[in-house]
């Protein structure tokens, strides 16, 4: 489906000034191959503690902030941006749900879709937004789950929005009650 | 006539500037205009001699005032007929033909901040952008660079609509705009809109770049002229007409007068309308366009008939 987001390795982009890279700590080492060839001007925030955290920020030159949730992370990324200026390019490495409240951020800060990449992380998960009670379910790992705002069954549609960073999710049993499909795990 | 274009009446001439002659238009038929966003053109059917001669302008005055339409036309030197005839020839009462307004610089809604460049004639588009932002009031700023005082054309009127965020730029003077330090610095968000000769366009292009700003935040307006050139012979492969393009016509003028299927939009080289296959050429083709890129260009496979012209024996067209 065309709104469904396509995710590529992070790479540097050198037409950049600044760069902040995000990550999330139990995914660094996905990272590593970038380690060898830091750009100058960078900034990076840790969400999480793991190992891997731990060598990522042992490895860049620069102080990583290291955030213990996904909201604190996000406050740090707002601030880093707030004192950013044109020229800045993010990059975001981590689940769907991690990746795309960061892009919200950083849309809310003015960045476009040309000064963000993001690369996915971890088994297949998918923030779900249950277009009954607007709740954004995160992390949900099979096409058919329970709303974590109204309980209703949903099925998890491709259709995603950027705009809420997840995919649309709407009751299953709707027209015939209790008739629910096997759940599908996402494969991607 | 349909809405697509108009019949206007000249109401008013003056000049604003040195080699800067403003008109105001209204509806022949007595009606209102129709709105048009800031950043649009028309495309003006100029009766100089035997055939119109059809020229983009922006329209630079206030969207809102329904019953006239204002155009600044720099005299081209040199010219194929339409700006000299503007100048020489055109009486208030003079009736004229134009399109409905087209935009190919429209402002971008979702930008936080607006950053606009005008470089002498190219300020009308910007003229008209500045108004509409400080309608809204968004955070913008203009940057106006000119030849010399005299050539200075809408100064008073674009320090009345965007008081102190006017910065002008007298190059007779030797001030120049420095594109790196102008884009330094800027809010995340911002937009860069620049109209004006083409080396100033390229110049902050690299600006931009340089300063890392990416391409989607940098917009530009380029009306390249129809210029007039040498004769050359065309051999449409379709219909097996051949044509010989005069020196005061334009290629896309010399195809619509044989009838060949071309469509055109700002026949300013902007739009991309007309772009028309190229299936052998025998000598150079003269890209005058902004709008294929110079792969495009170098690799000689199109050609955009309404400004780029051809040297050489014959050029041969998918037509």
């Amino acid at each position: 489906m065309y709104s469904t987001p396509v995710y590529k390795p992070l790479q540097w982009d050198p037409s950049g000034l600044r760069h902040i890279l995000l990550v999330e700590a139990a995914h660094a080492g996905q990272i590593s191959r970038l380690l060898d060839d830091l750009p100058s001007a960078l900034s990076v925030i840790v969400v999480g503690r793991s190992p891997e955290g731990a060598e990522l920020d042992l490895r860049v030159s620069v102080p990583c902030a290291v955030a213990s949730d996904l909201e604190a992370g996000l406050d740090v990324l707002s601030a880093e941006l707030e004192r950013a200026s044109m020229g800045c390019r993010l990059y975001l490495l981590g689940n769907e749900h991690l990746v795309w409240e960061a892009s919200r951020r950083a849309a809310k800060a003015g960045l476009g879709e040309a000064e963000i990449q993001r690369e996915r992380a971890g088994a297949p998960a998918r923030p779900m937004f249950c277009v009954h009670c607007r709740t954004t379910t995160p992390d949900v790992t099979a096409t058919v789950a329970p709303c974590s705002g109204c309980g209703r069954t949903l099925f998890v549609r491709d259709h995603f929005s950027r705009q809420l960073g997840a995919y649309m999710a709407f009751q299953i049993d709707a027209e015939e009650p209790g008739l629910i499909p096997e759940a599908e795990p996402f494969q991607s | 006539m349909n809405e697509s274009s108009f019949h206007v009446v000249i109401d008013a001439v003056r000049d604003v500037a040195s080699g800067i002659r403003e008109f105001t238009f209204r509806r022949a038929d007595g009606q209102p205009f129709p709105l048009y966003s800031a950043g649009s053109h028309v495309v003006v059917s100029v009766p100089a001699g035997e055939r119109p001669r059809r020229n983009p302008y922006s329209l630079l005055g206030d969207p809102n005032e329904r019953m006239s339409w204002r155009i600044a036309v720099r005299r081209q030197e040199p010219s194929r007929g339409g700006s000299a005839w503007l100048h020489e020839q055109a009486r208030v009462g003079d009736r004229l033909d134009i399109t409905a307004p087209m935009n190919l610089f429209p402002l971008i809604s979702t930008a936080r901040s607006h950053l606009l460049v005008a470089g002498g004639i190219g300020v009308t588009p910007i003229l008209s952008q500045a108004r509409e932002l400080a309608r809204r009031g968004a955070d913008f700023e203009v940057h106006y660079a000119w030849r010399s005082p005299a050539h200075a054309a809408y100064v008073a009127e674009l320090e009345a609509l965007a008081p102190g965020k006017v910065h002008h730029y007298d190059e007779s003077q030797g001030v120049r705009i420095d594109f790196k330090t102008l884009f330094a610095g800027r809010r995340l968000g911002t937009h860069f809109y620049i109209c004006g000769p083409t080396p100033m366009v390229s110049a902050a292009m690299e600006g931009g770049a340089a300063m890392g700003w990416p391409a989607t935040n940098l917009h530009s307006e380029r009306f390249a002229s129809a210029e007039p050139g040498e004769p050359f012979d065309v051999l449409l492969a379709r219909s097996g007409q051949r044509i010989t393009v005069p020196a005061d016509l334009s290629l896309l003028e010399a195809l619509e007068q044989c009838g060949a299927p071309v469509n055109a939009l700002c026949r300013g080289g902007a739009c991309g309308q007309c772009e028309t296959p190229v299936l052998s050429a025998e000598g150079e083709l003269l890209h005058h366009d902004v709008y294929l890129s110079d792969a495009d260009k170098q690799a000689g496979k199109l050609v955009m008939p309404c400004v780029s012209r051809f040297k050489g024996a014959c050029l041969t067209l998918d037509l």
